[in-house]
């Protein structure tokens, strides 16, 4: 999933329109999009958009409210038997919270009869100490699917600035994508804020592949031509990965070489990987024939 | 005591739930009445009806929402009455 839209939870005219625009998963919000005064209307609303399958189920995700709060598991109750199967966790810190949130989830599943574990789970890392713990929370539970960043409230609580300066970020990223990758999971990056600012979102997204991202969390529909572009592997990443998958065909197991550059297995589970990405988002490799 | 749900922004309604010692009146006010104010009154009704209201005043302002709308801002409101301990 290249770019996770989010809608707000209590308007009805986002929810309806919310799967035109082209993103690859929807995140419908019952968190900060939801005056604290709202919670109830609201994930009633959602819930009823899941029951009459409004929204393209298999690709939207909840937001729910944090495990801090009072609203988190009657957000659960509620959607869960309404259909959500992804459920995004804001401001998660420790392992014991998503134990606290997974116990809910199989008495919810098995009092509606679904199979234990359906339900998946990605997990915002967005404090300092959420950053910290991004491995122990990574490993938390079977039912993680992904990891993804929060810079506003990380950046606040570390007293940095988020802008066009991405370095401070480095540290945040790298920590998540590398604890995502170590128990196979996504790593999803970050909303960029600035929406008139299309110049620092391709490079704040560019940076976040860089480092490992599979994806993007996004604030406006305008947002995710760039976002899907950018997650997209290039004409020349297709290129060099089939070069790379021919070369391997003809090699016994070992290493070999192309153009100069050590095949190994690590440089082809890259390129399958590449393709595989391609694959699943629909992109095909240009030929001069075309 | 009187709660409402929802807003009067498009595709969405306000509905506003009194716990009037009356049976059960419904007002619908719709922005497109012609067309399709029989169909917001019939949602509403029928999620009334599922939900074992009886009485009470239910007054609604439509502004081109949806069935699910209707009906989920309709839950909305009994919900919250009941909560508060009124016999609706």
């Amino acid at each position: 999933m290249r770019s996770w839209l989010y809608c707000p939870g209590n308007s009805p005219k986002m929810i309806i329109n919310a799967g035109i625009y082209g993103a690859d998963g929807l995140v419908f919000d019952l968190e900060d999009a939801v005056a604290p005064d709202r919670k109830r209307e609201a994930r009633i609303l959602l819930a009823q958009a899941f029951k009459e399958r409004i929204v393209p189920v298999e690709k939207s995700a909840v937001r729910i409210n944090g495990p801090e709060t009072e609203d988190w598991n009657k957000d659960l109750e509620e959607m869960i038997p309404a259909g959500a199967l992804i459920i995004r966790i804001p401001k998660v810190e420790h392992p014991e919270q998503v134990h606290r949130i997974c116990n809910l989830l199989d008495r919810i599943e098995a009092d509606n009869g679904m199979d234990t574990g359906k339900v998946v789970l990605q997990c915002i890392l967005e404090t300092p100490l959420g950053v910290e713990n991004a491995f122990v929370l990574g490993g938390s539970s079977s039912r993680i699917s992904s990891l993804s960043f929060g810079a506003e409230d990380y950046c606040a609580a570390v007293g940095i600035p988020r802008g066009s300066d991405l370095l401070p970020l480095d540290y945040p990223r790298s920590r998540i994508a590398s604890a995502a990758a170590a128990f196979g999971l996504s790593a999803y990056d970050t909303v960029w804020g600035f929406l008139d600012d299309e110049t620092g979102l391709a490079a704040d997204a560019l940076r976040a592949k860089s480092l490992g991202f599979k994806g993007k969390s996004l604030i406006h529909p305008d947002q995710i031509e760039l976002v899907n572009r950018v997650f997209s592997p290039t004409p020349d990443e297709l290129a060099d990965a089939r070069n790379i998958l021919e070369e391997a065909a003809f090699m016994d197991g070992g290493a070999g070489s192309l153009n100069g550059r050590m095949i190994d297995r690590p440089v082809i589970l890259r390129a399958e990987r590449i393709l595989q990405s391609a694959e699943e988002t629909g992109i095909r490799e240009s030929t001069d024939a075309e | 005591m009187e709660v409402s749900a929802g807003f009067m922004t498009k595709q969405d309604a306000l509905v506003r739930f009194s716990d009037e010692n009356c049976t059960l009146q419904l007002e619908v006010r719709s922005s497109v009445s012609g067309l399709f104010g029989k169909a917001v009154r019939k949602a509403a009704g029928e999620e009334l009806s599922r939900l074992n209201v009886i009485n009470g005043r239910v007054w609604i302002e439509d502004n081109h929402a949806l069935d699910f709308v209707i009906r989920a801002r309709i839950q909305a409101v009994v919900m919250e009455m009941r909560e508060a301990g009124c016999k609706v």
